[in-house]
């Protein structure tokens, strides 16, 4: 991403080690990323940082609070936010709804570099 | 496959929603390890210099065995989903190629199964969570016994009649060794929607309601 402008991904997930992952992989694609463990942080941060948030990259399950839900607080804040979800469910109903609510598509977990790239690319 | 029913035998009560929890936990663990081999992958390409070829045949292994265990997780995922009583349309080319792609992954063989090409307008009406169960619990056993048999699993889908509203969508399994207590079970687990019977070749030969229009 030499000479463009760098573009900004907020990586929400609970689990410690898929936040080093995925923030490895876009970090050594040239993207800024920020980190959130949870619904409140990302909501906080998103909030905090929005316009220059270009992708909000979240799990769909976490313990407190599903990414269903937080991307529904994010959206009523931000209509035009982008969210992509990560889940290691195929077949789940909260998918489906996110897709219909606007969500950008489903990232199946556990993702390899290219795989994770190529849709982030689409994206952003 | 001694027994298809849930919530019997000695399990802790709970435990169903617990195993699904180190499910999701265990993909996760095993996505830092996906997700880290493949950046060893592109720092090799990227960065020649740094690299040591001596390392190459542990990264295969690495990889490999990733590879097996995302089969295995996936398979550990749809048996600890909880099941609901939702029905739902199903589209039996896109849950049985998932279905699949996941035990091949897992069996570390590309021909063990093959699926011949499903209707594209083959649609069941059912839970999808029970239906991947069931499919994916008769191709374990179809693989055990497969792997000590030797041979391929052939699945197939074909239409069966020809009223709108009354047609079925039929899924042949191989023969698997089914007894008719087993089909009785079966039937039991899954639900009065399904029937089955054991075919004149010894196949299993299972029969789902279709979505009235599209058969």
């Amino acid at each position: 991403m030499n000479g463009k402008e760098q573009k900004v991904i907020l990586v929400c997930d609970d689990e410690d080690l898929m936040r080093q992952v995925a923030g490895s992989i876009l970090e050594r694609a040239g993207y800024t990323v920020l980190y959130a463990a949870g619904g409140e942080e990302t909501d906080r941060i998103y909030r905090r940082s929005s316009p220059a948030v270009d992708l909000v990259l979240m799990d769909l399950s976490m313990p407190e609070e599903s990414g269903l839900d937080v991307f529904r607080r994010l959206k009523a804040f931000d209509p035009e936010v982008k969210v992509l979800f990560s889940s290691g469910y195929q077949n789940d109903d909260r998918l489906e709804t996110a897709l219909q609510e606007g969500a950008l598509g489903i990232l199946q977990k556990p993702y390899t570099m290219d795989r994770m790239l190529r849709m982030v690319s689409r994206h952003v | 496959m001694n027994s298809l029913s849930e919530g019997k035998n000695d399990s802790f009560p709970g435990s169903g929603s617990l195993l699904s929890v180190l499910a999701h936990d265990l993909n996760n663990v095993l996505g830092g390890v996906t997700g880290a081999v493949s950046l060893i992958e592109f720092e090799k390409e990227d960065s020649p210099g740094l690299h040591n070829p001596a390392y190459d045949p542990y990264l295969d292994i690495i990889q490999k065995s990733s590879a097996r265990a995302s089969g295995l997780v996936q398979q550990l995922l749809v048996l600890t989903r909880q099941s609901t009583n939702k029905s739902e349309a199903i589209l039996l080319a896109e849950s049985l190629e998932r279905i699949v792609a996941s035990v091949k992954t897992a069996c570390g063989s590309a021909d063990l199964i093959i699926l011949d090409p499903v209707p594209e307008k083959a649609r069941i009406r059912g839970n999808s969570i029970r239906f991947e169960k069931l499919v994916l619990l008769l191709l374990l056993a179809a693989c055990s016994k497969r792997q000590t048999e030797g041979g391929e699993i052939r699945l197939s889908v074909y239409p069966e009649g020809d009223l709108p509203g009354k047609s079925r969508w039929r899924l042949k399994f191989p023969g698997i060794g089914f007894s008719t207590d087993m089909l009785r079970e079966l039937a039991g687990w899954y639900g009065p929607e399904l029937d089955s019977r054991i075919s004149t070749g010894g196949e299993l030969d299972l029969g789902f309601s279709s979505v009235a229009e599209n058969i």
